[in-house]
């Protein structure tokens, strides 16, 4: 598959793998949404879209899922928001977002033009808010799919609460199901002691298919000032340290459902990508290597499609699930 | 505006001042389109430790030469791997990103304040406002005499550089804010026909910040906040306005008006 990454328009940019020369098959189904390749970016790092389109061409991927977006704007959390560990960051942003209303009306329209899916990532702080933020999402014809976000460790109502207990996930996944059919993945918190539980308890309220992981709860201490690191004192945490724990709970959500899932944490190069792929994840998302390479999304891309060329893989769906474990 | 992502040869590294490094990096396009108080995004190591790029304010371009500068001080893993380049290796940088300061406006003399290392992105100022045939005083206020640096250049640029230092090793004894109030003074300062630019660390800026609300010019300030995609994505970057929201120091700023930003921490 020969990549062109340039950005409409664009100006010089280096560091272009060479592309591959034969074209695998690479695209995928989530649901009824049919995505050209298995490559998005993860909610809350890639803006609403628009903010890498001068880095590379943002239609290359197969979907782009936008920052979380709630009924009413949100300021988001006192600093400091986001402090760096080692190959990992903590963050506590608290979905700041220009709300439901504005993002229809502004930030859509500008991804029109975009020949990749849009995938919307919804909250909010009770289930009802979250039927109406789907409804009215659902309803322009630029969003192709609905992304449930209820794995937010950092806001005080919703968010996490409604990861980590299984009769709240089932009521606020049965309220977005009746409020849109457009196809739903709900984004699992990894801060539960059974993530297979609420893989299950989703997709029995009628998740189409499932993301995972957000973020995991951590924290850091200043030791000069005695204080913690995040303004919040708890933050996300994410990035390439994340990975392992991300890859074992998509192996274990897979052997618990049979819906697509979307692999996400820590994916910082292709082989992290294929490494989902093989697990079980149908697609990935890339989310914390998006703030060290603007295009490290489109690199990913490359990269497996050149594996597949490589490895003789006509069709990236014949690597889907194919981890050989001991019996 | 189309941003870039470039890979900069670095063409010296040196130490300017007592544990501060100047680098000089081939850049054709950031040196054609930087403005003074835009940053650089550089990935300073390789591997994921550190997993951030850090922000660098410009501190200065060379637009015959096709080169761009800037400067820094070791503080942590970032700088750290910054200051082991070497003359002839690439560095990945992304910019120039945010917005710089407005010098546009009709004002006759300008006064700057530097703090520390604020100067970074001053200097770039100073001499761009020179340039405009604006007339420059530039107050740094440093520890001690062995952290200065550049500034016999900044005088020959043309700018009334006074110097004020924690320790009375060079200038005036005591924090910068005793030579603006000193300036102030100055009779020349008295109308409005003059505009204030302040950087520095946030306890300066925020006794600056007293002061400026005394004067009958605007200030603009130019702030520094830990930074992960420097391009608006993460929201990480946050900075508390008196309206009670935020802004984002990496595309809202880094530049602000130093009456509407609240400095915490």
């Amino acid at each position: 598959m020969k990549v062109d990454r340039r950005a409409p328009g664009g100006s010089l940019r280096t560091g272009s793998a060479t592309p591959p020369a034969v074209s695998a098959d690479l695209s995928v189904q989530i649901g009824s949404l049919r995505l050209k390749n298995p490559v998005l970016t993860a909610s809350g790092t890639f803006g609403y879209g628009l903010e890498y389109g001068d880095y590379f061409d943002v239609s290359l991927l197969g979907g782009i899922v936008t920052k979380t977006v709630t009924l009413e704007p949100r300021e988001g959390n006192p600093m400091p928001r986001i402090a760096e560990t080692p190959a990992g960051m903590l963050n506590s942003i608290g979905l700041a977002n220009v709300g439901v209303e504005r993002f229809l009306s502004e930030k859509l329209p500008q991804l029109m033009g975009l020949q990749t899916a849009v995938v919307v990532n919804i909250a909010g702080n009770t289930a009802r808010d979250c039927a109406e933020t789907a409804e009215r999402v659902q309803a322009n014809p630029r969003v192709d799919a609905i992304e449930l976000n209820v794995s937010c460790p950092n806001v005080d109502q919703g968010g996490l609460a409604f990861g980590t207990d299984k009769n709240a996930l089932n009521e606020v996944v049965r309220g977005v199901r009746t409020a849109t059919r457009k196809p739903l993945i709900v984004k699992l918190s990894p801060n539960v002691t059974d993530i297979a539980l609420m893989a299950e308890t989703a997709v029995d309220a009628g998740a189409d298919a499932l993301s995972l992981i957000n973020t995991l709860i951590g924290a850091a201490v200043d030791i000069e000032t005695g204080r913690p690191l995040i303004g919040r004192t708890f933050g996300g945490l994410s990035g390439p340290a994340v990975k392992p724990v991300a890859l074992a709970m998509v192996l274990k959500v897979r052997k618990a459902v049979s819906v697509p899932l979307i692999g996400i944490g820590g994916i910082s190069s292709w082989r992290d990508a294929v490494e989902f792929l093989i697990a079980g994840a149908t697609a990935v998302q890339i989310g914390t290597l998006n703030f060290m390479e603007p295009d490290g999304a489109v690199g990913v891309l490359e990269g497996i499609a050149s594996y597949c060329e490589r490895k003789n893989i006509s069709n990236v769906r014949d690597l889907i699930g194919t981890l050989i474990e001991n019996p | 505006m189309g941003l870039g992502k470039y890979s900069c040869q670095v063409v010296s590294q040196c130490e300017a001042a007592e544990g501060i490094f100047l680098v000089i990096m081939k850049a054709r396009e950031l040196a054609r389109r930087s403005q003074p108080g835009q940053f650089v995004h550089i990935r300073t190591g390789c591997g994921w430790i550190p997993l951030w790029r850090r922000p660098f304010s410009v501190h200065g371009v060379d637009e015959k030469n096709e080169s761009i500068q800037i400067v820094y001080r070791v503080v942590g893993p970032g700088t750290e791997a910054l200051s082991k380049v070497k003359p002839g290796e690439c560095l990945d940088v992304m910019g120039p990103l945010g917005n710089g300061f407005d010098t546009g406006k009709p004002f006759t003399r300008s006064l700057l304040v530097a703090g520390g290392l604020g100067s970074a992105d001053l200097f770039f100022l100073a001499g761009r406002l020179v340039r405009r045939k604006k007339k420059v005083l530039f107050l740094w206020g440093v520890r001690r005499k062995s952290e200065l640096f550049g500034v016999d250049a900044l005088r020959n640029a043309g700018a009334d550089v006074r110097i004020s230092s924690e320790d009375g090793s060079a200038g005036k004894e005591g924090p910068v804010t005793d030579l603006l109030r000193e300036a102030l003074g100055e009779k020349e300062w008295a109308d409005g026909d003059a505009e204030g630019f302040v950087c520095g660390p946030k306890g300066m800026i925020r006794a600056v910040q007293g002061i400026a609300g005394e004067t009958r010019f605007p200030w603009q300030v130019s702030m520094e906040e830990k930074m992960a995609c420097g391009v608006n994505a993460c929201k990480g970057c946050a900075v508390k306005m008196k309206d009670g929201g935020y802004r984002m120091a990496c595309s809202d700023g880094p530049v602000f008006d130093l009456g509407e930003v609240v400095l915490e921490g």
